[in-house]
Parts: structure tokens; sequence; C-alpha cells
């Protein structure tokens, strides 16, 4: 007997959206299945942040709908507590706050207490390696310490979808790998991932699906299986190795 | 509602880690208390010593003042201002803070990331007032009530008894009128703050919005103490009203359909 596919998490239909009466995004189509990892390349200006700011139901379409596990997209935020988690290329964060703080005030949006908060964020500060870090104020941390906190805001409430918007820009290659290495982690444990990025070594590797937007899906490429974390070259050992001896005790 | 209280106390935190910010306010009005105290305190010294004072009228009659008692026209006239200038400040500085409120989750870039929470723009909105409201009122309480209190010690100051505490008018002005016109101020300025999309814009609307509420806020607060206490019930009402206006206005205001 032939397996049932997943049901889609994600279902997007003739989505678009115009701006001042220019279209920027136009008949986007688009089932995302759990543990899928689908990747938006394109230039810039191409939709890619539209079309992920759609799904995340913080731009209302002008054309078609989305639909986050079978309610609109606009209305996941309040019927559905954490079934989307965000993460963009500003880890938009409180800098006056520690990491631990703003984790806690995003964490009780969402009902949860302080205590709950570090039970669940506790073992995905260590996967991220943020150790002390979560609890100096934000604005003393450097971007990769920002980004790893915006990732555990994101995946705080254990989606079943999450969007990231060039999560590596800016980051270095120690930390960009970890938040690949997570991101892939959990979409083997079956969340649903698309990822905007410019990086197509890292698009090409970790994605099961590549959609090429300029405005409307000019190509789609599919890979069969995932193969991986994005090759590090020579320089990434010894790199690593250093900077591990630096931040000894 | 715990969603709004958790909002305002955010905001809270991020006031105690700016010590320099809670200085100034503090300042402000730690200036209009010291100015209005020595005033006080040298007219009673002054009236407490016959020779004094009658230098001190001589003096005044020399720079072209003639007055048969001049104490308590001073004195009415420092009470008048200290009551005006402490609710128009309270209000100017809960405005500036609101006036910010949102601009600052646009700088900090963590409005999307409040907008996919389950927060009502409402709540949003009241804890943001909220926020803005509490640290200014805890200076406004501490140093305004102080120095009123201080003041309605001194003999100099019994003529005059209906602008200080405890007259039932200068209380509920100053415990239930100026908290709720503060309240009124700051929702106006959040309603500014969602539409300013850079801090000059918000500054140059608040500023419009502090110049109109001292004139008549101020002026209602501070100058319409003789009225009786229900005219400054009503006028506290009015305040809430305003709030309730102007958190509605905001909430409309800020669409989740919103631009990185």
């Amino acid at each position: 007997m032939e397996r049932a596919a997943p049901a889609s998490v994600v279902t997007a239909r003739g989505l678009g959206r115009r701006v001042g009466g220019r279209p920027v995004l136009a008949g986007v189509d688009l089932d995302l299945h759990p543990g899928e990892v689908v990747g938006l390349i394109g230039p810039n200006g191409g939709g890619k942040s539209t079309l992920l700011l759609l799904l995340a139901g913080l731009l209302r379409p002008t054309q078609g709908e989305v639909r986050v596990q079978g309610l609109p997209a606009t209305e996941v935020a309040r019927r559905a507590q954490g079934r989307v988690g965000l993460l963009t290329a500003d880890p938009g964060l409180y800098p006056l706050l520690t990491g631990r703080e703003n984790l806690r005030f995003f964490g009780g949006l969402y009902g949860l207490d302080a205590a709950e908060v570090d039970r669940r964020t506790g073992p995905l500060l260590d996967e991220l390696h943020l150790g002390a870090a979560v609890d100096r104020p934000v604005h003393t941390g450097s971007s990769g310490m920002r980004q790893k906190l915006s990732l555990a805001r994101a995946l705080l409430m254990d989606p079943v979808v999450l969007l990231l918007d060039e999560p590596t820009a800016n980051l270095d290659p120690v930390s960009a790998r970890t938040i690949w290495q997570v991101v892939r982690q959990r979409a083997d444990r079956g969340l649903a991932v698309v990822v905007c990025t410019h990086d197509l070594v890292a698009a090409e590797r970790l994605c099961e699906r590549v959609l090429l937007l300029a405005g409307r899906v000019l190509q789609e490429t599919t890979f069969p299986s995932p193969r991986g974390l994005p090759p590090v070259g020579q320089l990434f050992a010894p790199y690593q190795d250093a900077l591990d001896r630096q931040e000894g005790p | 509602m715990r969603r709004v209280l958790l909002v305002a106390r955010r905001e809270w935190l991020e006031h105690r880690r700016q010590p320099a910010m809670i200085l100034s306010m503090a300042a402000v009005l730690a200036m209009i208390s010291g100015l209005v105290l020595f005033v006080a305190l040298l007219m009673a010294l002054i009236e407490s010593q016959p020779h004094s004072k009658a230098l001190f009228e001589e003096n005044l009659a020399t720079a072209g003042f003639q007055m048969q008692d001049p104490i308590p026209t001073v004195i009415e006239g420092v009470l008048s201002s200290f009551n005006f200038l402490l609710f128009t400040q309270f209000l100017g500085m809960t405005a500036v803070l609101a006036g910010h409120a949102v601009v600052h989750e646009r700088q900090c870039g963590t409005l999307p990331f409040l907008m996919v929470a389950p927060v009502r723009r409402w709540e949003l909105v009241l804890g943001k007032v909220l926020g803005a409201v509490g640290t200014p009122w805890l200076l406004y309480l501490v140093l305004g009530g102080g120095t009123a209190t201080i003041l309605a010690l001194l003999d100099v100051t019994a003529p005059f008894a209906w602008r200080l505490p405890p007259a039932s008018g200068w209380l509920v002005a100053f415990l239930l009128g100026g908290p709720a016109w503060s309240l009124a101020l700051a929702s106006a300025g959040a309603a500014l703050s969602v539409r300013a999309h850079d801090v000059r814009t918000a500054q140059q609307g608040v500023w419009l919005v502090v110049f109109l509420a001292s004139i008549m806020v101020g002026t209602v607060l501070g100058g319409a103490l003789q009225e009786d206490t229900v005219f400054q019930l009503v006028v506290a009402l009015g305040g809430l009203f305003f709030t309730a206006l102007g958190v509605g206005a905001a909430t409309l205001l800020l669409r989740r359909d919103i631009h990185l």
C-alpha cells in the first residue's frame, strides 16, 4: 500500500502582494510538509522576505491566501500560540535586558512562567553554546550571541513551522554553522522550515526544495534527500579550535 | 490583563537600566521642589522676624512693588506655580516616554516578534502606556507629594490650604486627576509613536501634545483646585475617558500588517 504523504503544515495558493500598486510578489503556490526545509533564493527585491512575512501573517496578501495548519496565517498569532517561529536578520531583542530576561518576557506572552521558560530553553542554550552569555545584557553580546538567542526564542514554543530570514547574515562561520546545525536537527525531528538566504551553498545543502523568486517563482529545484550542513573548507577546524582555546576556563 | 502587566513590567525594567534617564526626570521635579521650598521657607523666616519683614516690605517698595502684606501674595504665587509645574511636568514626562513606545520597538526590531506572539494590540498599547506612566508617577508621588506635604506644614501657607494636602480637591487632583491625565497623554503619545517611523517625528508630535496639555490640562488641574471635589473628580474621569480613546486609536493604528 502506498504511504500517504504527511499533510501540509503551510499551504499558500495564488499568493500575491502589491505595494503602492506595484506587484512585489504574484502567483506563489506552496505546500510545506513536516520535516521539510524549503529555501527561498533570488535577487534583492525579488519577494523572498515578503513571502516570509506573508507566511508569518505579518503582511496581508493582496491576492490568494496562506494557511498554517488550516488557519489563515494572520489568525495564527492569536489562535495557535507559538505554532510559527520567526527569525530575521535583525535579532529583535531588547538590548538593555539580558538574554534570559528577553526569553522570559517573550515566553510570558505565550503564558509560560520564568521557570518553564528556563526549563524549555536550558538544553537549547547549551546546544547553541550560549553559556553565561545568556545572563549578560544583550547589547554587550556579539551578533552571533544575539542571533542564537533569537533562534532560542523562535524555538521556545516548539513551533511546527520555522521561518528564517537571512539567519546567518553577518555571522562568523562558527556561529553560522551552529545555527544551521540546530535548524537541521529540528527539521530532522519534523519541524517544517522556510529559509530566505543569499547563501546558495547553504541552501543547496540544507534544503529539500529551493525556490528561485523574482516577483514570482521562476524555478523550483528539488533535492531528494538532505545532504548535511554546508561545507566549511580547511580553515574552519583551526579557526574553531583557536576560538575554543580563547574561550577556555 | 496579565500580558498588559508583562509589557509594562518590561518597560519599567528597561527604565531601571537607564539611571541617567531617571535622574534627568528626578532632577526636573527636584529643581521645582527645591525652588518652591526655598522661597516658602524664606518667607516663613521673614514672617517670623518683624525686623526682616519690615526690611523685605521696604525693599519691595523701593523696587516699585507697593504691597500692604506681600508675603501671602508671594506664597500664593509660589503655590500656584508649584501645582501647575508639578502637574505639567508629570504629564510631559509620561507623554515623552510613551511617544517613543512603538518607535523603540521598531528600533529594537522587536515589533514583528510581538506581532507573531499571542498578545492583542490593545494589550500591547495599554502595557506601553502603563509602562510610560510608572517611573514618572513614582517620582511625582515621592518628590511632588513630599514637597506638598512639607509646604502644608508651614504656617505661611495656611491661608491657601486649599492648594495643598489634605484639602480634598488637591488630593483628588494629585492622586486621581494627575495620574488619569498622564495616562491620557501617554496614550496620545503611544498613538503618535505608532505612526512615527523615526524618533524625530515622534518627538515633534509629542512636543505638540505636551504643549497643548500644559496649557489645558495643567491649568485645569493646577488652576482649578479651589473648585469642589466633584469638579476634580469629573476632571479625573475626563482623563480616563481620553485614555480609553487614546488606547483605542493607537490600537487601530497599530496594524498587524507591518513592514520589517
